[in-house]
């Protein structure tokens, strides 16, 4: 009894210094150091302890240990409370805060001369209903321990931890943390390792295990803050160097070996997350955080090594070819990214990485190398040619931009896609809108084909301003060409890559096969009808576009071009016959045709007028020697089309000049005119009536002669030669200084007007062909349809019956109408157009 | 003033002597154009003009000549076909190409039924 109450006495004694919790009564003793050195400093709850009375208490009790008392309940009791004493003072946790890495030394070993005593007690307290069944309060020394690490954690560890935390350097952060941790680690190892000393192996191992994870989730949950950003940012800034995402050697071969610093970074990692594994920071959110480390990079890298780099497939002639960055990212998963999680999953063993895991990774990067890509997809666009950042729409499609400019944007956009995506599907979706635009310029398709027929030459030339030069150098590219040419190469599987094919995209997407043949059969019919000599680049083009087209559309080329060769050849032949004919004509031969199929070349116009004479005696001869080659076929002369060359021999000067055909009739008519001891002159409406010229046509000729200095107008409308230059210009300054300016504001006026030849107004016979083609319309629909119909109807069927287009105004039809009615066949009675019966 | 012309470069087309607006009764194309298994006009597709005054691209009646339902009569007249004269073919000098089998008249005038 006497026992209990001393118990108790101590029990409260014990609980009004201590404060503790502990349910059942810390016999005999409190927690205390295992041995303390004299002049340690004691801190926390325990520093108001009496020093004294912790020193006396082994010499006083110990010896009475072994002795049995007279009571065995007591004695039990008794022996279990000095066993606990014994046991507890030993594994107790020292309260210094003196040092951030150690919480004072461990129990030295000259402690092992008590280690008999002290397995005795360790068994008495481990199993006490065994060796005590007596004894009646009885505690479990796993839980107090337990108990007392999580206290010293929470007193000691936890303020330790935020001094650490207020460092200014992240690394001292972690490494002052993962210090102090790592000195309370073994701490509470070493008092846990006594205590198992004295259990079964498998229990042992039992409680240690719960002891560690019981210490891993006190430790894990107080984890601050400050400490995961260390942690993130120190083990982040290692990671980067291991996975090389930062200036990472580029094309680094496969299994070559890493840098040394690599590899120091790399063991730096792996001890990191030993040792953070070790001192239970690698829980949950340790991996949390490691994966986000990862994923971080990963993008990282993925900016830093493909964002503004693109490169072709290294290997053109894989079936599918991938390009290049696909490859070296796919490695970059395999060797790096991979490797380090698998190393670091190894030493946390609890998480396992799997193959399908890598297979995600690699999707998940290549699924943001897409992202990337499409982001700068827009960039890459915009940046042509400085960029502002303006939609497309605002900064190029407008009127105010040139149809060369938005052609010369459309290849850049063709080039750049194609680096970056060789399936084109891209390239069509952005370019939609700007083909769309383009097709509503009626200069685009005039301009490419102009740009393909010219020179490469011209390349530096003011060319450049007018027409896309870079066409022609890429039809003359040899790499171009070469692909282009070969047909024998169907089975090579990285033809697309070869040719860019810029010229090839432009044509396709712009108008249709029609629009593009009529423009180019209109510029090959100028140039073939010029005195251009050679035709090579017209043929490569027409082979270019015959094989998008297909040959039978551009039939009629083929025929313009042949007509030319093979009227080069009859002009031998005729001018053979010529020299040879018996009616041989009096001027020198120097007529030379070119013979067209009428059928096959683009409306030409008919603009006849009367020729010189001595062409007109060769013309005939010309006739007759045709004809007799050729009896079925007549040659009808289309006089406004062609050249000549002309020698003027007036007093002071001669002038040599190439001109159009109607500029030589007139300035012929100018000399056959001539009246002796005169200057020749004409008013214009008597050369109209003897030209027989079309106005226009009449008009634009005399402006290039008066511009050549060869003719000059007089006051009253007659045109004069200027046989002398000086007397001429005194003449015309004494004109300009006597009345008016007149003259001379004709003749600068004159200057820039161009001297190309209007379209002729004439009725041309493929004009008279198309009215008759629209009379039989519409006489069709007023006999089929509707007897009588009003205007707007009348156009509107046209409109929707014509194949190829119904051209006409509502204005132009109802001249055409008013025609026919004059005519007499139609009449118009209350708005409504009527056949006439006969 | 002595205007003298050094060279005078002309154009002309050419038509068959016929009236312009004319089909071939066989193919609908203009005379002036090709039958169409050609592919230039003029010398390599000619035309032949029988006795009954119809007038064919030669490839066009060679061809209506060649079926047996035919019977050698001419597509547009039904009369037996006879080579025409006034425009015959074989007459051009083709300056460069020797004439060309089947355009032999006892080839063209077709058997007695």
């Amino acid at each position: 009894m006497a026992d209990t109450k001393w118990n108790a006495a101590k029990r409260r004694v014990f609980q009004s210094v201590f404060h503790t919790s502990f349910s059942q009564p810390t016999p005999t003793s409190t927690p205390s150091l295992g041995s303390w050195e004299p002049g340690q400093s004691f801190g926390g709850p325990l520093a108001s302890t009496p020093q004294k009375k912790h020193a006396d208490l082994p010499s006083s009790q110990e010896p009475r240990l072994p002795f049995s008392p007279e009571n065995p309940h007591a004695t039990d009791q008794t022996r279990f409370d000095r066993s606990w004493h014994a046991v507890t003072s030993r594994i107790a946790l020292p309260p210094s805060v003196a040092a951030e890495d150690s919480f004072g030394p461990l129990p030295s070993p000259q402690d092992a001369d008590d280690d008999g005593l002290f397995m005795s007690a360790l068994q008495d307290i481990l199993d006490p209903a065994g060796r005590l069944p007596l004894a009646t309060h009885t505690e479990d020394i796993l839980s107090w321990h337990t108990q007392q690490v999580r206290l010293h954690f929470v007193n000691h560890v936890v303020p330790l931890l935020s001094i650490c935390d207020s460092h200014a350097d992240q690394t001292q952060v972690l490494l002052g943390s993962m210090r102090t941790l790592e000195a309370a680690h073994r701490q509470y190892a070493y008092g846990m390792s006594l205590v198992l000393r004295g259990m079964e192996r498998g229990d042992a191992d039992t409680a240690l295990s719960k002891f560690r994870r019981d210490l891993h989730a006190i430790v894990g949950n107080s984890v601050s803050n400050p400490l995961m950003t260390a942690l993130k940012s120190v083990l982040g800034r290692l990671m980067a160097t291991v996975l090389g995402v930062y200036g990472a050697p580029k094309a680094q071969p496969r299994g070559a070996h890493d840098s040394p610093e690599v590899e120091e970074a790399r063991r730096e990692v792996l001890q990191l997350v030993e040792s953070l594994h070790k001192i239970g920071l690698a829980g949950e959110r340790f991996q949390i955080l490691f994966a986000e480390i990862l994923n971080e990079l990963m993008i990282t890298y993925l900016y830093k090594s493909f964002a503004g780099v693109w490169e072709k497939s290294t290997d053109p002639y894989a079936v599918h070819p991938r390009p290049r960055c696909v490859e070296q990212l796919v490695a970059w998963i395999e060797e790096r990214y991979a490797r380090l999680a698998v190393e670091v999953a190894n030493q946390l063993g609890n998480v396992q990485v799997s193959w399908t895991d890598v297979e995600k990774w690699k999707e998940i990067a290549i699924g943001r190398l897409a992202a990337l890509r499409i982001t700068e997809l827009f960039d890459i666009v915009m940046n042509w040619p400085d960029s502002e950042g303006v939609a497309l729409q605002k900064r190029l499609l407008h009127p105010g931009r040139s149809t060369l400019d938005i052609l010369r944007t459309y290849i850049s956009m063709i080039r750049t896609f194609q680096k970056l995506d060789h399936s084109r599907v891209l390239l069509d979706r952005v370019a939609y809108s700007l083909q769309l635009y383009l097709c509503t310029r009626e200069d685009t398709v005039r301009i490419i084909v102009t740009s393909l027929l010219s020179s490469p030459k011209e390349t530096l030339s003011e060319a450049r301003k007018v027409k896309l030069v870079e066409l022609a150098e890429l039809l003359h590219d040899p790499n171009q060409s070469r692909s282009e040419r070969q047909d024998d190469e169907w089975d090579d599987l990285s033809w697309r890559q070869k040719s860019e094919d810029v010229i090839g995209t432009l044509i396709g997407a712009l108008g249709s096969p029609e629009v593009f043949i009529k423009e180019f059969q209109n510029i090959i019919g100028e140039r073939l009808l010029s005195d251009q000599v050679g035709f090579e680049q017209e043929v490569v083009v027409l082979d270019l576009l015959k094989k998008r087209f297909g040959e039978s559309l551009l039939q009629a080329c083929d025929v313009m071009i042949k007509d030319i060769q093979d009227s080069k050849r009859l002009d031998g032949v005729i001018h053979r016959g010529a020299v040879n004919h018996p009616d041989k004509v009096k001027h020198d031969w120097t007529i030379h045709t070119k013979i067209l199929s009428r059928l096959y070349w683009p409306d030409m116009g008919e603009e006849p007028f009367v020729v010189p004479e001595e062409i007109v005696d060769m013309q005939k001869m010309y006739e007759t020697i045709f004809q007799h080659l050729k009896p079925t076929r007549t040659l009808k002369w289309l006089n406004h089309l062609g050249q000549a060359k002309m020698e003027l021999e007036l007093e002071d000067r001669t002038i040599s000049e190439e001109v159009q055909t109607y500029e030589a009739a007139v300035i012929s008519a100018f000399s056959e005119h001539a009246v002796s001891g005169r200057s020749p002159s004409w008013t214009f409406e008597d050369l109209w009536m003897h030209l027989q010229m079309d106005e226009d046509l009449l008009a634009a000729a005399l402006r290039f002669w008066e511009r050549k200095q060869v003719l000059r107008k007089l006051p009253n409308d007659e045109y004069v030669v200027m046989e002398r230059l000086e007397s001429a210009e005194q003449q015309l300054a004494s004109e300009n200084k006597a009345s008016s300016s007149r003259g001379a504001k004709g003749a600068n006026a004159a200057a820039p007007t161009p001297r190309k030849a209007k379209k002729p107004s004439g009725m041309s016979e493929k004009e008279k062909e198309k009215r008759q083609v629209y009379w039989r319309f519409i006489v069709g629909m007023l006999t089929n349809s509707s007897p009588a119909m009003p205007l707007g109807q009348i156009a509107m069927m046209m409109k929707m019956l014509i194949a190829d287009g119904f051209p006409w105004s509502n204005e132009e039809l109802q001249e055409f109408l008013g025609d026919k009615i004059a005519d007499g066949e139609l009449e118009l009675a209350g708005g409504k157009y009527k056949l006439i019966k006969k | 003033m002595k205007v003298k012309i050094k060279q005078w470069n002309a154009v002309a087309s050419w038509r068959w002597n016929l009236p312009e607006e004319d089909v071939c009764g066989i193919c609908q194309v203009h005379f002036d154009g090709t039958c169409p298994t050609c592919k230039y006009p003029g010398d390599d597709c000619s035309l032949l003009s029988g006795k009954c005054g119809h007038n064919f691209h030669m490839h066009c009646i060679q061809e209506w000549i060649k079926q047996e339902s035919s019977k050698g009569q001419c597509p547009m007249c039904r009369q037996k076909f006879e080579w025409g004269s006034d425009l015959d073919p074989q007459q051009e000098q083709q300056d460069d190409q020797q004439p060309q089998e089947g355009q032999q008249p006892g080839g063209m005038v077709m058997a007695d039924n």
